[in-house]
Formats: structure tokens, C-alpha cells, sequence
């Protein structure tokens, strides 16, 4: 049984971890848009293929 | 997923979806393919997209692109708004945006592809379920101008976004919400691991390890206590301090005893604690509050889609000047201002000059688009579909239809209904009777020795939060408003749409009520050849001007060419009247009249009404007449007649129109030559007979008479709205709508009962259970937040109790 007064907080580290991801995830707006980014992985199959072609310099590409 | 429309390939615009002109020959080679397009706007789009490399957007999209105008707007107007809005940093601009058009989620693809080529735009994302996009630019890289033509050579409207902070308060509740369940969900979720580990060990785990987990348990707990629960501590603060404990009061005080008192008992090392009833407690009572949330985020949303509709710019004719470029919120009564196609109209306007399609449906819900000529009135925010129209404006700022409609609704829900108001009392002497009963449970149990009384009085005190009785009522209403309001009803008080469902006798004006104020001859036909078209007409409008009958006004509006003298006029009641035009008798009337002097040759089929003219021989003409009954009045009338309403007719007008149109649209009790005085008194004698009085006007005419009436309801159209008062207004022309109100007003009251029976049943249910002590703490928070998610899904029903208008819809295409 002495290992869950290591196992335990090691839990609630985690679980820290996971509040202040999930808090982050919020706040830059990670859930503001439920529905177009559910699409939008359809239509980056061809994404690679076309930026080399394109390859441009600086051309930010962060979806947020 | 690619849209092929096999039967109507040639027919069908490939960009838009629109019907192809047959005589025309726009379109493209594309695809080894020649497709068709209903406009050059569309072609150059269509164009624009394939020769940017973007052609695989037809491969993906789901649905047909908006139909786009070939003239490109000034676009360099918006870039002193860029100018003027102060950016974080000094390297690059943030702008939002919002676009209009975009139809599926591959618009969303394209735009951000076609936009993120540009030089100078460091990113560029579209948000697809708010339909606005966040613009970051290299400072002096790229004008604003240049970016909104890009996205309009897409066949995208784009502007940037200012208006109204409301929308991103909204959104940041959102996050905040989200933000506080997260957290409760994520801690709570351990502390009930660890509660599950010690009731598995019952008595086996020894007294560090309990002491161990406790701790935890109590580290865990305070961030949902003091980080989710925090809403509800602040509110219950600010009830206390008014002095009126709401709903609030009992769940802080629950959450907050009970961790103290699990805190105290983790320290003294024995008695229970209620770590996992706390976060339960709280995770279930925020996602109850999420949910009425999103009824309201949904409410504001549709609201919000209006005052997206007025221009930032406006099209001004200046005399000597031509047309210049200025923003519409300079506009000034008086100024005439240019529209063209695909534009939408910057302020409440006049017609000056031109005719064209205007769709009004972003303000008055009406789905199809409405033919104005010179002289007809525009709305601020509705859009121009196919010719430039001159208007001059009429009203701007305040006064405007759009921010009436928003005041409007505004005060509609600001203002609390009397059921409201009751339940919000009721609730808060509910609290201070739970509080009581808790304290008395407590004190009783105490005295007797149970050592769980307070595990029992923390289940009392939460079991029987009024949180369900508070909310049974608003949120029925703000479900019922906001779905009304997508009809292009607007509700300015809610205690009509309650008292509508159970009122008996509805009462109509007459006229611009029933009546619509232009009666009109349609068409004309010449039976005998040598009669000149203009001749009959020229004779019918010299015998009519000696009737009153209101189809006589259809022939009085018009000028004669000739001016015939008429002499021995003589009238038959209503049906028709003859006279003498230089020794011929002739007569005029309906077609029973006619026959009775002429033989009638011909009888032609028609819907509307017609008035024959006839000499002594035969007859010479028919005309038709278009009647200015208002759309769908003859079907409410039946409808309410049909749901055991009894419907009257209130005129001042003369006896012979007021019954024609009775009779007309169905309406057995038709009172005439009343004086509005007379209106008043009608109304007054049928409530102090005991009944309640629905009054149907346009709101301008009969304002006192509305006021006086129980509920009131105007079918002024909107741009009377300015000036029309009363309870319920109807933005289309369209009277039939009335019966949506009175169906989701019945809805609504069922809606209500059942809510306030289930927070009652449950609250007094529950109560002698959990003073008996057969609730343990977690239960009664699962309970209590149970009771309320019921009630607001049940109020959330009434969205859909309306038939949904229907959009374009890809369904409806094949897929290739």
C-alpha cells in the first residue's frame, strides 16, 4: 500500500497537468470553432503536395 | 464530395446553382468540361478561383457558392478603419472580419488558401461556425483594401467587424464556462477515485492512509471550489448584500459548509466528509447553467446576423460630383444615395429611382425576395439583387428600422413577465425556507444524537435549491423569442406571448390592417373588337366614380383618357351600377349583375374578382381586379375560427367595404362607421363583459385602441416599425405568421406548466426523503442538477416546435 503515497500525488501532478492544458486549450480558442476544422482536415490531403510547389518563404501556416 | 446536377447540367450556374439564362453564354472550360454560369459576377469568380490554383474547390464543397455581383465595391474606405483601430504590437495588425457567403466548410478552405498567398498576411483563419476570420498583417506590407478584394475576387463579401462588443462577451463567457467545467471535471473526477478507493477498503485502510487520501481529497476540491464554484459564491454575495437570497445562496452556503465542515473533520482526523458531493454538486450545476447559456448565446446569435447587415460605406450622389465614396453612418436625411446590385442598402431609403428585387429576409424573415419601385420604401440592411437603384435616405441612426428591431428585442427580454417576477419571489422565500428547514433539520438531529446530522441538513439544503423554479420560466421565454424572432416575429413583451394562447376573441382593423391600401386592375379583356381597350376602361372609371364600393377604388385611382359624363346613375346594392355615356346605357358590375340586363357571351375563369362591363346588348370587357386583402389574412381568420376563436372586424369605414371584405376573409361580426373613440368603447365593453382582447392593427392608425387591448399585435411591416407600438410585431407582410405566435404561445404555456409542476413535485418529493435521511449528499447534488438540466432542455424544445425555413440545401443535389 505504500506506494499510492507516491502514486497519488504523482495523480494529481497529472492532473494539475491536465487542468492547465486543457485551460490553455481553452483560452486560444481550441473549442471556438466545433465544426470547420472537423471539415477542414478533408481538405489538406493535397496540402504537401501543393506547398512545395508553392514554397514560399515565410508563409505562415498556423492554423490559429 | 462534388456537386453534379445531372438533369439540369446546362441549366444550373456551376458556380452559384442559380438558373442559367437560356439566351446567354456565360461560363467556363473547366474540367474538360464547358460549364455553364448565370452571370459574369459568377464566371469571373469561378475564373479567379481555377486560375489561382484553387480549382479542386469544386471537388470539395458541399454546397453551391453565392451568387456574386460583377462589380467590384470601393474597397479602400475600409482601410482608414484599419488605420484607426489600435493594434497590440507594432510590427504586425489584427483585424476581424466577418464574411458573408460561405456556404460549406470548403469556403472556409479556399479562403484561407487564397488569402495566405498573399504577401504580406502572416495569417489568416476562418472561424466556420461564427462566420468571422482573424487577419494578421505585416504593418505597411499590405493594405486592408487589397485583402478584401482578394476575398471578393473569390466571391466573398468580407468587412471588417466593429460593431456591437456583445458577441465577444458572449464568447468569452463561453470560455469562462467551459474553462470553470473543465477544471471541476478534471479535479472532481480524482476526488472521486480516491472516495471510491476508501469506501472499497471500508474499515481495512488504517488511519494514515485515510488521514493521506482526506488531504488529497481537500487539495483537489479547492480549486473547484474557489476557481468553478466561484460564480456561484459571488452571486450568493451580492444576493446577501441586497438582501433578496436568490437560488444562489443555498448552493454556495451547500458547497461552502460542506467543505469546511470536511475540512474540520479531516483535520480533527474522524467524522464523514463530502469532498465528492462538493464537486458533483459543483460540475453539475455549471453544465445545467452552460446549457440555458447556449439558449441565450443562441438567442443573441440570431439577433446579432442583423447588425451585421448595414454597410460600412455608402454610394452618396453628390450634385456636380457624381457618386462618392462615405460611410454610411455620415448619411443624412435627405441624401440620395446609389445601391447597386449585390449591395446592401446603407439606411432606411425612398425609392427615387429604378426598380429592382430587394430581399428583406435578414430583417423581416419574408423568404422572397420583394419587387420595389419608385416611391416604395427600402430597409436599411436589406439587399439589393438586381438593378441599381437611387434612393434617398429617410431615416438614419436611432430612428432606423435595424435599431429599432435590436431596442426592440432588447426590451423584450429585458423586461421581466409577471411570471417571471412571481417566481423569482416565490424562489426567494423558498430559499429562506430551505435554509430554515436545514437549520431545523440540523438542530433536530443534533438533539437526538444522530451523528449524520449534518450529512443530513447538507442533503436538505441542497435537495431542495429552487434552482428549477427559478429557471422553469425564462428560459421558456427566451426560447420562444429567439425562435419567433428567426420568423420575423418580434416579442416586446413577453406577458403577451403568455396571455395569447388563452385569449377567446380576436379583433381585426381594417384598414392597412386586413386591407393593404391598393386596389389595382390588373388586366382587361375586350370582347368586342371594335372596342377600344382604353375606351372600356375610360367608361368603367366614369360609371364608378359614383359608387363606393372599395373595387371602385381600383378604377378611381386611375386617370381617364377621355372623360366620360355620366348621367342616370343607378345602383343595385353592392353588385353593380349602370348609367347613361351619350344616349347608351351601360352597367357595370358582377357577373350576376351583368347577365340580368345583357347576355353574357363569355365567361372567363379567374381567381381574383372581376367587374364586367355590358351595354344593353352585350358585354363589352372584363376586368380583374387584384384585391388588396392582405396575404394570408382569409387563412388566419379561418384558422382562428377553426381553434374556437371568436374573430370581429372593427371599422371606421363605410357599411358597404367593411362588409364586402368580411365576407371576403370570413368574418361573420363586422361592425362599421365606428369612431376610434367607438373602437375604444367596442374593447372596453367586451372586457368589462369579462373577456380578454387580442387587437390586430398596423400599429399606427390604432395605437390607442392597441394599448387598451389586452395583447396588441401589429402588421405594420417593418418599416412602419419605428412607429407601430404594441406587444407583438410582424415584420413580413405576410399575416399568416400570426398563427405561429398563437401555436408556440400555447407551446410556450405547456412548456411552462410542465416545468414548474417538475420543480415542484421534485422539490417537495424530495425534501421529507432527504430529512429522513434517506439522500446522501452526492445524490442530492445529482438530483438538484438533474431537476434543472430537465427544465432547460424541456424550455429548449420550443426552438423546434417551428417549422425550420429551409435553406438551399445540398440534399437536394445528386452527388457525383
Amino acid at each position: 500500500m505504500d506506494s499510492l503515497y507516491f502514486l497519488i500525488p504523482v495523480s494529481v501532478i497529472l492532473v494539475g497537468l491536465i487542468v492547465m492544458i486543457f485551460l490553455w486549450a481553452v483560452r486560444s480558442g481550441q473549442f471556438d470553432d466545433m465544426e470547420g476544422p472537423a471539415h477542414s482536415i478533408l481538405h489538406e490531403e493535397e496540402k504537401e503536395k501543393e506547398d512545395d510547389a508553392a514554397s514560399k518563404g515565410g508563409d505562415d501556416h498556423d492554423a490559429n | 464530395m462534388t456537386i453534379i446536377n445531372h438533369q439540369k447540367q446546362d441549366k444550373a450556374c456551376f458556380h452559384c446553382g442559380l438558373e442559367v439564362p437560356s439566351e446567354k453564354s456565360w461560363g467556363i472550360d473547366f474540367d474538360g468540361c464547358w460549364r455553364a454560369m448565370c452571370c459574369p459576377g459568377c464566371e469571373a469568380v469561378a475564373k479567379a478561383i481555377i486560375d489561382n490554383g484553387l480549382s479542386s474547390f469544386y471537388q470539395k464543397r458541399t454546397a453551391y457558392s453565392e451568387q456574386t455581383d460583377s462589380i467590384p465595391s470601393e474597397l479602400e474606405y475600409y482601410d482608414n478603419v484599419q488605420d484607426e483601430s489600435n493594434s497590440p504590437s507594432t510590427e504586425y495588425i489584427e483585424t476581424t472580419l466577418i464574411i458573408e457567403g460561405i456556404t460549406c466548410s470548403a469556403c472556409v478552405w479556399l479562403l484561407e488558401r487564397h488569402v495566405r498567398q498573399l504577401t504580406g498576411v502572416l495569417s489568416f483563419s476562418v472561424n466556420y461556425a461564427t462566420r468571422r476570420a482573424l487577419l494578421k498583417t505585416k504593418k505597411g506590407a499590405i493594405r486592408l483594401s487589397e485583402v478584401l478584394a482578394a476575398i471578393q475576387s473569390v466571391g466573398y463579401r468580407a468587412f471588417p467587424y466593429d460593431s456591437g462588443k456583445q458577441f465577444e462577451v458572449l464568447q468569452g463567457e463561453r470560455k469562462d464556462f467551459l474553462s470553470r467545467i473543465g477544471v471541476a471535471v478534471f479535479c472532481g473526477m480524482q476526488v472521486m477515485m480516491i472516495t471510491v478507493g476508501i469506501y472499497m477498503a471500508g474499515q481495512d485502510i488504517d488511519a494514515d492512509m485515510l488521514s493521506f487520501m482526506k488531504w488529497v481529497s481537500a487539495f483537489l476540491t479547492l480549486p473547484v471550489l474557489l476557481f468553478s464554484g466561484m460564480p456561484f459564491l459571488r452571486s450568493a454575495y451580492r444576493d446577501l448584500e441586497n438582501k433578496r437570497p436568490g437560488m444562489d445562496v443555498p448552493v454556495a452556503l451547500g458547497i461552502g459548509l460542506g467543505f469546511a465542515a470536511s475540512l474540520f473533520n479531516t483535520f480533527n482526523g474522524q467524522g464523514d466528509t463530502y469532498y465528492e458531493s462538493v464537486c458533483m454538486f459543483v460540475v453539475f450545476l455549471l453544465s445545467a447553467r452552460y446549457v440555458e447559456f447556449l439558449t441565450r448565446w443562441h438567442a443573441v446569435n440570431s439577433s446579432e446576423r442583423m447588425s451585421q447587415a448595414i454597410p460600412l460605406m455608402a454610394k452618396k450622389i453628390v450634385e456636380n460630383e457624381g457618386v462618392k465614396q462615405v460611410s454610411a453612418k455620415a448619411l443624412q436625411v435627405g441624401d440620395v444615395v446609389q445601391i447597386n446590385p449585390g449591395e446592401a442598402v446603407p439606411a432606411d431609403a425612398v425609392v427615387l429611382e429604378g426598380s429592382s428585387h430587394v430581399d428583406e429576409s435578414i430583417l423581416t424573415g419574408e423568404n422572397h425576395p420583394l419587387h420595389k419601385k419608385v416611391g416604395e420604401s427600402l430597409l436599411g440592411g436589406s439587399h439589393n439583387l438586381d438593378n441599381t437603384l437611387i434612393a434617398q435616405v429617410v431615416c438614419v441612426g436611432e430612428d432606423s428600422t435595424l435599431s429599432t428591431i435590436s431596442r426592440l428585442i432588447e426590451r423584450g427580454h429585458s423586461e421581466k413577465p409577471a411570471w417571471v417576477e412571481r417566481a423569482d419571489r416565490y424562489a426567494s422565500v423558498f430559499v429562506l425556507l430551505v435554509i430554515l428547514v436545514t437549520v431545523g433539520t440540523a438542530w433536530g438531529g443534533f438533539w437526538q444524537g444522530n451523528e449524520n446530522w449534518f450529512s443530513i441538513a447538507l442533503s436538505v439544503l441542497v435537495v431542495t435549491c429552487p434552482c428549477a423554479l427559478s429557471l422553469a420560466t425564462p428560459t421558456a421565454y427566451t426560447a420562444a423569442m429567439s425562435s419567433l424572432f428567426d420568423k420575423g416575429i418580434i416579442i416586446t413583451k413577453g406577458t403577451a406571448l403568455e396571455k395569447l394562447a388563452t385569449i377567446k376573441q380576436v379583433v381585426f382593423d381594417k384598414t392597412g390592417t386586413l386591407t393593404q391600401g391598393t386596389m389595382s386592375i390588373e388586366n382587361c379583356e375586350v370582347f368586342k373588337s371594335s372596342f377600344e381597350q382604353q375606351e372600356s376602361v375610360d367608361i368603367a372609371i366614369g360609371l364608378e366614380q359614383f359608387s363606393d364600393h372599395p373595387i371602385a377604388r381600383a378604377f378611381k385611382q386611375q386617370k381617364p383618357v377621355v372623360v366620360h359624363q355620366v348621367v342616370a346613375v343607378e345602383q343595385k346594392n353592392g353588385a353593380g351600377l349602370s348609367g347613361e355615356i351619350k344616349g347608351i346605357r351601360y352597367y357595370l358590375g358582377s357577373e350576376n349583375y351583368v347577365r340580368e340586363y345583357s347576355t353574357l357571351t363569355a365567361v372567363k375563369q379567374s381567381k381574383g374578382t372581376q367587374v364586367y362591363l355590358a351595354n344593353e346588348e352585350r358585354v363589352l370587357a372584363v376586368f380583374e381586379i387584384h384585391d388588396d386583402i392582405r396575404h394570408g389574412a382569409r387563412n388566419i381568420v379561418q384558422w382562428l375560427k377553426g381553434r374556437g376563436k371568436y374573430v370581429s372586424l372593427l371599422s371606421g369605414d363605410k357599411e358597404m367595404p367593411v362588409t364586402w371584405l368580411a365576407k371576403k376573409v370570413g368574418i361573420d361580426d363586422a361592425m362599421f362607421n365606428i369612431t376610434p373613440q367607438g373602437k375604444l368603447d367596442e374593447i372596453d365593453r367586451l372586457q368589462v363583459a369579462g373577456k380578454q382582447v387580442v387587437m390586430v392593427g398596423d400599429g399606427i392608425n390604432d395605437a390607442p385602441v392597441l394599448a387598451k387591448a389586452d395583447v396588441s399585435v401589429s402588421v405594420s411591416g417593418a418599416s412602419q416599425l419605428a412607429r407601430s407600438s404594441s406587444d407583438i410585431l410582424l415584420m413580413s407582410d405576410d399575416m399568416e405568421s400570426l398563427q405561429q405566435v398563437f401555436q408556440l404561445s400555447a407551446k410556450m404555456n405547456g412548456v411552462i406548466k410542465q416545468n414548474m409542476l417538475w420543480a415542484l413535485v421534485y422539490n417537495i418529493g424530495a425534501l421529507p426523503l432527504a430529512m429522513a435521511g434517506y439522500v446522501e449528499p452526492w445524490q442530492a447534488a445529482l438530483g438538484m442538477s438533474v431537476s434543472s438540466l430537465v427544465v432547460v432542455l424541456n424550455s429548449f424544445r420550443l426552438r423546434f416546435t417551428l417549422p425550420v425555413t429551409k435553406v438551399r440545401d445540398v440534399t437536394e443535389l445528386s452527388r457525383g
